[in-house]
């Protein structure tokens, strides 16, 4: 059975910059331009791009945190895009959002067993006599001790305050988990403890889950399909393995050159990526990439290319192939 | 080859309320002229307290420098007092590249005046720094004209900041360059740029440099030789190419592992880094090492040379 799970058309989210007195007119930066997804259960997509592609705001967009700008979002097979608050919040509890500093995100003041079981309280799902237990085993299949409710935040390492954020997202028994870089600032020891921890999870709970990171070598390690965002929009689409053997848009494949590799020692003459991400208020015209692209022609800088079918699973945003 | 830097010996310990951290435990460094080398090792290892104390600015108290010698072109640098350190070794001879430039950058000034005011306190004329700011903006890769230096640090992006901060340790035309972790913050793409102007930036200005970092496969790119560190202690040091060809410490090996390969596998190293107040004795990594015994806890394995400039401190590299 390959039901979808999560669906996006032509999602858009647009932020508009503040309108002053004489320039009445105001500009936008178009943050995510024009995003469809299709993700199936028990699926792990990642989406991979530099700092400012809209990775996180796609997030946010499709969690309803914002409302998108254009196109909607489909939730098992219901819209849930514009939803009211009232019918939101069953959503919410069926999709969850780890962020990307899980500590931060955990009052300071309250012992961990508060914060853990307040998701439950909100939501009503289960009475008061269940919730204690129901923290107690989240927490021992995050690999936490139950005694660890009665400590304070502070008192974790940042590995297990990672733990910590998925046992409070666990509580609520969610569909789908969306995590924003997990494993950002964690030394490569406990990177891989914690990615192990996510497989063994997913594989438990039959979780689906969307993986956002600028790391494309975990992306790689974790997701079964990749999408790769430059400036709002996605380049490149396709399964993980295939994307990485044989990128085929020349940003996966200047991304993965950018990659640190054991192999490559003392490189000096390596093709590296010029530049930084443009300005998404004056995106440049046609195809976003090809100030920065080197087999950009003329057609690229008048004509935005659009994600087409290329092969099997396989779609790509270019003029050159 | 001349040696610029030999840290010998060095030991560091911080009192706390709940005890003496031992942050360094004899650690033995060494660092040629034109060389980058790079300290490798998880976060409480001792990597950035071994770039203060190269510096001489452990704060103290708590900290106190136990044991041991920095020799810094054959002077040593602890035993300097603040006011000759100030004169001659920081901002001067050594320079650092800080691991949050957002964090380093005074908010309140422009990029011009913080670069300027880098200059001043190294006593050139006015017409030599515009000319060598220009050079070296140039060199940076960044515009060097007069809209950046007019910029605050909040309107460039990370990837700017930081080539500014490369700028700014580059100016005093130091001996040394500490880099602390220079690219954790930033994008892989803008990372392999900073790397190559680093590499390409230290043959030009005849500087060495001590690059911290976690991740081996940036040391790996960036190094001529590396050190792993492990809870204080020197595990393993040797050339870069020696070592990644033939890595001889289990903890090497263990780090290496934990880098995502292409396989699929995911391993880890099991256990935690231990608590610095009460470390393990002898060996720090003997309890998560699936080699240790009872001689890993009773005494410190000695560093031995088992190929030239590889040494490893282990009992058990068959």
């Amino acid at each position: 059975m390959e039901n979808i799970i999560l669906k996006t058309e032509n999602l858009k989210k647009y932020f508009p910059i503040k309108k002053t007195f004489l320039k009445r007119r105001a500009n936008c930066v178009k943050a995510v331009d024009g995003v469809d997804l299709e993700l199936k259960e028990g699926g792990i997509l990642g989406i991979v791009g530099e700092s400012g592609s809209g990775k996180t705001t796609l997030a946010k967009t499709i969690l309803g945190i914002y409302r998108p700008s254009e196109g909607e979002v489909y939730f098992k097979g219901d819209k849930i895009s514009n939803l009211p608050p009232n019918r939101m919040k069953a959503i919410r509890r069926e999709i969850q959002y780890v962020y990307q500093n899980p500590g931060a995100s955990f009052d300071p003041w309250w012992r961990v067993g508060r914060s853990l079981e307040e998701p439950l309280k909100i939501h009503q799902t289960l009475p008061e006599q269940g919730m204690k237990k129901k923290v107690k085993d989240v927490l021992k299949s995050v690999g936490l001790e139950e005694d660890h409710i009665f400590r304070y935040p502070h008192e974790f390492s940042g590995g297990q305050q990672r733990r910590l954020a998925l046992a409070r997202i666990l509580v609520l028994s969610p569909s789908l988990i969306i995590f924003d870089e997990p494993t950002s600032g964690l030394d490569v020891s406990i990177q891989a403890t914690i990615l192990k921890l996510l497989k063994k999870l997913r594989n438990d709970f039959g979780l689906t889950y969307i993986f956002i990171s600028h790391d494309l070598e975990v992306v790689r390690l974790m997701s079964d399909k990749i999408a790769v965002m430059y400036l709002g929009t996605i380049v490149e689409y396709g399964n993980t393995e295939a994307v990485f053997m044989n990128p085929k848009h020349s940003y996966t494949q200047l991304l993965l050159a950018a990659l640190p590799k054991i192999k490559d020692q003392y490189i000096e003459k390596d093709i590296l990526i010029q530049g930084e991400v443009p300005d998404p208020v004056n995106l440049p015209s046609g195809c976003r990439f090809w100030p920065r692209c080197p087999m950009a022609s003329e057609i690229c800088s008048n004509k935005s290319p659009a994600l087409e079918t290329i092969e099997d699973g396989r779609k790509i945003s270019c003029h050159q192939i | 080859m001349t040696k610029l830097l030999e840290v010998e010996n060095l030991s560091v310990n911080f009192d706390t309320d709940r005890g003496t951290v031992q942050a360094l435990d004899k650690v033995r460094l060494t660092l040629n002229e034109g060389e980058v080398v790079a300290l490798v090792g998880e976060s409480g290892s001792g990597k950035t307290t071994l770039g203060r104390a190269i510096l001489n600015v452990i704060p103290s108290p708590p900290g106190k420098v136990v044991e041991g010698r920095v020799f810094f072109q054959d002077r040593n640098i602890l035993e300097m007092g603040e006011k000759e350190c100030n004169a001659l070794i920081r901002g001067k001879a050594i320079t650092l590249i800080p691991q949050d430039p957002f964090g380093s950058a005074n908010p309140l000034f422009t990029i011009g005046t913080q670069l300027r005011d880098f200059f001043k306190t190294s006593g050139n004329t006015e017409d030599e720094m515009n000319k060598r700011m220009e050079t070296l903006l140039r060199q940076l890769l960044l515009p060097s004209d007069v809209n950046l230096l007019r910029k605050y640090p909040h309107e460039l992006s990370g990837g700017q900041l930081q080539r500014i901060m490369i700028a700014s340790s580059l100016l005093p035309n130091p001996s040394l360059i500490i880099a602390d972790e220079p690219t954790t913050s930033l994008d892989v793409t803008v990372e392999a740029q900073i790397l190559r102007l680093i590499r390409l930036l230290v043959k030009e200005h005849d500087a060495s440099v001590l690059y911290i970092t976690h991740n081996l496969a940036v040391a790996s790119r960036v190094s001529h030789k590396i050190t792993v560190m492990y809870a204080g202690q020197v595990m393993e040091s040797a050339i870069t190419p020696t070592f990644f060809a033939n890595t001889a410490h289990p903890y090497s090996k263990k780090l290496l592992e934990c880098l995502p390969n292409p396989t699929g596998e995911i391993k880890d190293i099991g256990g935690t880094v231990p608590n610095l107040i009460d470390p393990p004795k002898g060996c720090r990594f003997h309890p998560r090492c699936e080699y240790g015994e009872t001689k890993c806890y009773q005494e410190r394995p000695m560093p031995i040379e088992i190929e030239p400039e590889h040494w490893v401190s282990c009992y058990h590299l068959n």
